[in-house]
């Protein structure tokens, strides 16, 4: 067996297992309380993700520095992320401010709450706090485009239930107009059966993939085995 | 007595009409953390309400001179997480001069309990609602009870949850969403609202 290569297939699904098998919002259930309220259009969603992406990415490539003898004793870590998300929510704020100006009224409190969310907690202590600035980086983003997906299909949905429009282009005309669909109650529920659906693929898809891997590894090393006794035999003669 | 009326009446408004979790879905997150642990949850509950209650007012006062500032939204957090950040060394260097268990318990309770979507979002909702001083303390005192009352209802949900036959895609997290949706739609109706069909 190839260690080298079972660490790589390993490291690659570590890393992309961000988007689904390790989902923040529907395998852990981090970030939930912008995601249920403030996914109610698809201006919202995308405004809350362009936000997320501004403060996380760089919060975690900053924590990835302070490692080993620099290390932060426990009892200020979780200050100290909030105080950096913070930093980063300056920025974030100005940039969705200018892409999306309603939206930023729209969504209200929860923003700003952003800078106190778990994900960046959990990434930190998980991932940034023992790897390369590029390694955290990288799961930083795989995380945060499986935060952006169920919160952009979420917001669709929501959408176009509530006034039959799509990204603000009308899309059906006979719409009923269902406006509780924005209430949180709609959120909960969209976000429970998305995170069903999202178990039940993770179930059906990890032992495809470690099947995938292991057929990979062996053909790998048969292939190499066969190599080295052509050489032995070319050796020989 | 008027006075006493309408501080209780504020504190059950707050924790049923615009409860913290289920009207707004602050703090699910951490909920969904600590509710397994039924000891530790009335802890992290406990001490979120006394940190609720004290940021408010220093909440309320830090925010009076930044009532004109206009490009106040881009500093609130920050400003948030200073203020929590002094009440939280405040109160971690009390607990580490105190000695017992529970100390300690509380010490290693309080990180997460500062730091978190409840207390931030609750102070959040009271800096942009521009609420007086009085209105403050209740919104934050019923906020806290709001958290507990929420985790309460979780807690039991789950526990009775675990005996039941659930279909293995929706056991752990889906199911506890779908039961918090069910719960919130509860309290949508509780309040007197009627979904318009």
């Amino acid at each position: 067996m190839d260690i080298q290569t079972i660490r790589r297939y390993k490291r690659n699904y570590s890393l992309l297992s961000g988007i689904l098998s390790n989902n923040p919002i529907l395998m852990q259930g981090l970030v939930l309380a912008p995601a249920v309220v403030a996914s109610t259009t698809l201006k919202n969603g995308l405004a809350l993700c362009i936000c997320a992406f501004v403060v996380f990415l760089p919060t975690l490539f900053v924590v990835s520095f302070i490692k080993g003898k620099n290390q932060i004793p426990h009892f200020l870590r979780m200050f100290f992320y909030a105080l950096l998300s913070s930093v980063f929510f300056i920025p974030a704020a100005f940039l969705t401010k200018a892409v999306f100006p309603s939206s930023v009224d729209m969504l209200g409190i929860y923003m700003p709450l952003l800078v106190v969310n778990t994900i960046v907690i959990a990434r930190a202590e998980a991932v940034a706090v023992r790897s390369r600035p590029l390694v955290a980086v990288g799961d930083a983003f795989f995380h945060m485009i499986g935060f952006a997906v169920p919160v952009l299909l979420a917001a669709g949905i929501r959408e176009y239930f509530s006034s039959g429009t799509l990204y603000g282009v009308l899309i059906d005309l006979n719409s009923r107009n269902l406006t509780q669909v924005n209430l949180p109650f709609v959120g909960f529920i969209l976000f429970g059966l998305m995170a069903a659906g999202a178990q039940l693929i993770s179930q059906k898809a990890t032992p495809a993939y470690r099947k995938w891997v292991n057929k990979r590894i062996i053909l790998k090393a048969s292939a190499e085995s066969t190599a080295e006794q052509q050489s032995r035999n070319s050796e020989e003669r | 007595m008027t006075y006493i009326g309408q501080f209780f009446m504020g504190i059950i408004t707050a924790m049923l009409v615009e409860n913290v979790l289920f009207t707004r879905a602050l703090g699910v997150s951490p909920l969904l953390l600590v509710v397994n642990k039924s000891k530790n949850f009335f802890l992290f509950g406990g001490i979120i309400t006394v940190i609720t209650t004290v940021s408010s007012v220093l909440t309320w006062a830090a925010f009076q001179p930044l009532k004109r500032f206009g490009y106040r939204y881009l500093f609130e957090p920050l400003i948030l997480v200073l203020l929590l950040g002094a009440l939280y060394f405040a109160a971690y260097y009390f607990l580490s001069r105190a000695k017992g268990e529970r100390a300690v318990l509380i010490k290693n309770a309080l990180p997460y309990s500062v730091f978190n979507c409840a207390v931030v979002g609750s102070m959040l909702l009271l800096v942009h609602n521009r609420m007086s001083l009085l209105s403050s303390v209740v919104f934050g005192i019923g906020s806290g009870l709001g958290f507990l009352l929420a985790g309460f209802f979780v807690n039991e949900g789950q526990r009775r949850m675990q005996q039941a036959d659930v279909p293995a895609a929706f056991r752990g997290l889906p199911i506890t969403l779908l039961y918090i949706g069910i719960l919130s739609l509860a309290f949508y109706g509780l309040t007197g609202r009627i979904l318009a069909v």
